[in-house]
């Protein structure tokens, strides 16, 4: 796996610095947003997404310096998703899928080592991310009368932890699609429509739906659980996802013919 | 530099047994078997479709058979993890990711194959690339990335090499230079087989030919032996090209098959060129080229191949 991992290292340099970049400046605009917004009088900004608390109530908890990072926590999601399901598609559509399976014929192995390869882009995004947050949230909470004695070293970084891992968790299900669909924009735009939309739309007819599918236990688990979900419920059943998604995707992988 | 191989084994390279390969109610490849020996240039040859891609595919444990079995190097196909170690392959068009320079790219395969860096300088001097290394792949030209190609394939210094249309979108020079490279491949004792669907490109470079129609074997021998199958042909043609399709209606009636070549038409079935003067004239045609010939290599292959 490490030749495999050394590999994809040294083709991965443009794909990090998108996701650096994408993920970067959207969380540095959350955050200016979040903290701009704040009026601690009447509660703040608006809600960030289903079933969130406000911009106030956020950036105040003991996490609330990287507050910009909770509440872009979706987006950054997303692109992982969209990144990784890029470069797994990518080798597909360009055909160099040949040549990198008759230089390493071991599928999976080939796969994990690019997987991992991929998780560290998406980790280095995502913590240059939780970076940016942090800078400007102490940056911007001296204009915004945010209490900040209640932040906590400790609580910021299980925070950022765990929208790493959801992160890697997007990116786990952005692979799996990819290497069903073999084309980049196939499998982009139907993680987007599935995790944005698709599961809005369930809750209309399934008020539950967040409370067990992905896309919902996913935000519960980067938000350390919620009064519906404890953390330990969200942790176990994005461990049956993930679970379901890695054997998917290695069956699909490992058997199917390349005809690209 | 590329070292010859010591030590060649006897056996063949290649073992094919019966391989079919189906997509769907599509057949591909149909009962193929064949054996390709060790040392020396084998040529796939066929027109675009015959199977010879589904054919490398399979070989390589890209695409799995439906039936059939291989060996490659002695191990089963099924197995390519025992046997890639030492085989080398272009696989249709050399294809590499386009913003990295060649150089990178060679260099991340090299890593996934486990070779050292070093090999990389070496396969882009055979190749003729030193000096371009540092180009993207996406601004090579066709030849360019043929050759780009190849050297990714001479990256693990391999014992047998498989190059499907190596040859595809070079100008003369470049195919001349191909040619050259792979015979000198074969020379070293490697084991090549090559697939082309124009004898012409590689006619030069192969001992062997393997050829292919619809996915099944309709020739396999020493290039020489395919001279065997080559016909007689009578070539006729008009005085006045206007009459050319008189002729053939008058060939037609009077039971001789023939077949259009330029302005002129062809008969290879058996007939006596005094003969056929005789029927052309009987209808008033005259004629102003009347002769026969011995078909050559391509005349025969392209008749093989209903090309």
């Amino acid at each position: 796996m490490s030749n495999s991992l050394r590999s994809e290292l040294l083709r991965f340099g443009p794909t990090a610095r998108t996701g650096t970049i994408a993920m970067s400046a959207l969380i540095a605009l959350v955050t200016v947003f979040a903290f701009t917004g704040v009026d601690p009088s009447d509660g703040g900004g608006g809600p960030p997404g289903r079933g969130a608390p406000d911009a106030g109530t956020l950036l105040a908890n003991a996490d609330g310096v990287i507050g910009g990072l909770v509440f872009g926590s979706s987006m950054i999601g997303i692109i992982a998703l969209a990144l990784v399901a890029l470069s797994v598609a990518r080798d597909f559509e360009l055909g160099t899928i040949r040549v990198l399976l008759v230089n390493q014929p071991k599928r999976l192995v080939f796969f994990a080592g690019k997987l991992a390869a991929l998780a560290a882009v998406v980790v280095a995004a995502v913590t240059a991310a939780a970076v940016v947050a942090a800078v400007l949230g102490m940056s911007l909470s001296g204009t915004s009368d945010i209490d900040t004695t209640t932040w906590s070293a400790s609580d910021t970084l299980a925070t950022y932890a765990n929208i790493a891992i959801g992160a890697l968790l997007w990116g786990l299900f952005g692979a799996t699609i990819a290497v069903i669909a073999r084309s980049a924009s196939a499998a982009i735009t139907a993680g987007v429509a599935y995790f944005l939309v698709g599961e809005n739309l369930l809750t209309l007819v399934w008020d539950d739906a967040g409370n067990w599918l992905p896309a919902g236990i996913l935000d519960t688990f980067m938000s350390g659980g919620s009064s519906d979900v404890t953390y330990l419920t969200a942790v176990a059943l994005l461990a049956a996802y993930a679970i379901v998604a890695a054997a998917a995707l290695s069956v699909v992988f490992a058997r199917r013919d390349i005809t690209d | 530099m590329l070292e010859p191989m010591p030590n060649a084994s006897t056996s063949p390279a290649i073992m094919i047994s019966g391989l079919t390969k189906r997509f769907g109610s599509f057949t591909s490849v149909d009962d193929l078997t064949v054996d390709i020996p060790t040392g020396g240039v084998v040529g796939l040859l066929g027109p675009n479709g015959a199977g010879k891609s589904t054919t490398i595919r399979m070989l390589l444990g890209l695409i799995r058979p439906t039936t059939g079995s291989a060996t490659v190097l002695g191990h089963p196909i099924t197995n390519p993890e025992a046997f890639l170690p030492r085989v080398g392959a272009l696989i249709e068009a050399p294809t590499m990711y386009p913003k990295l320079s060649a150089e990178r790219n060679l260099r991340s395969l090299a890593r996934l194959a486990g070779v050292s860096d070093g090999r990389v300088a070496e396969v882009l001097h055979i190749v003729g690339l030193t000096g371009r290394e540092q180009d993207p792949f996406g601004d090579y030209s066709l030849g360019m990335k043929q050759r780009l190609g190849i050297a990714a394939a001479l990256l693990r210094d391999p014992e047998l090499l498989i190059l499907d249309e190596p040859t595809n979108g070079l100008d003369p020079a470049g195919i001349v230079e191909i040619r050259d490279l792979l015979i000198d491949l074969g020379r070293q004792g490697r084991t090549v087989l090559v697939s082309s669907h124009l004898l012409a490109e590689i006619q030069a470079a192969c001992d062997r030919l393997v050829i292919i129609q619809r996915g099944r074997l309709i020739f396999e021998g020493p290039i020489g032996q395919l001279l065997t199958h080559a016909n007689d042909a009578i070539y006729l043609a008009p005085e006045r090209t206007a009459d050319l399709r008189r002729l053939g209606d008058t060939l037609t009636a009077a039971g001789v098959t023939s077949a259009p070549a330029g302005d002129r038409l062809v008969v290879t079935s058996d007939h006596e060129p005094a003969d056929l003067n005789r029927i052309a004239a009987g209808d008033g045609v005259v004629l102003r080229e009347l002769h026969r010939e011995r078909e050559d290599l391509e005349d025969v292959f392209l008749r093989l191949t209903n090309t």
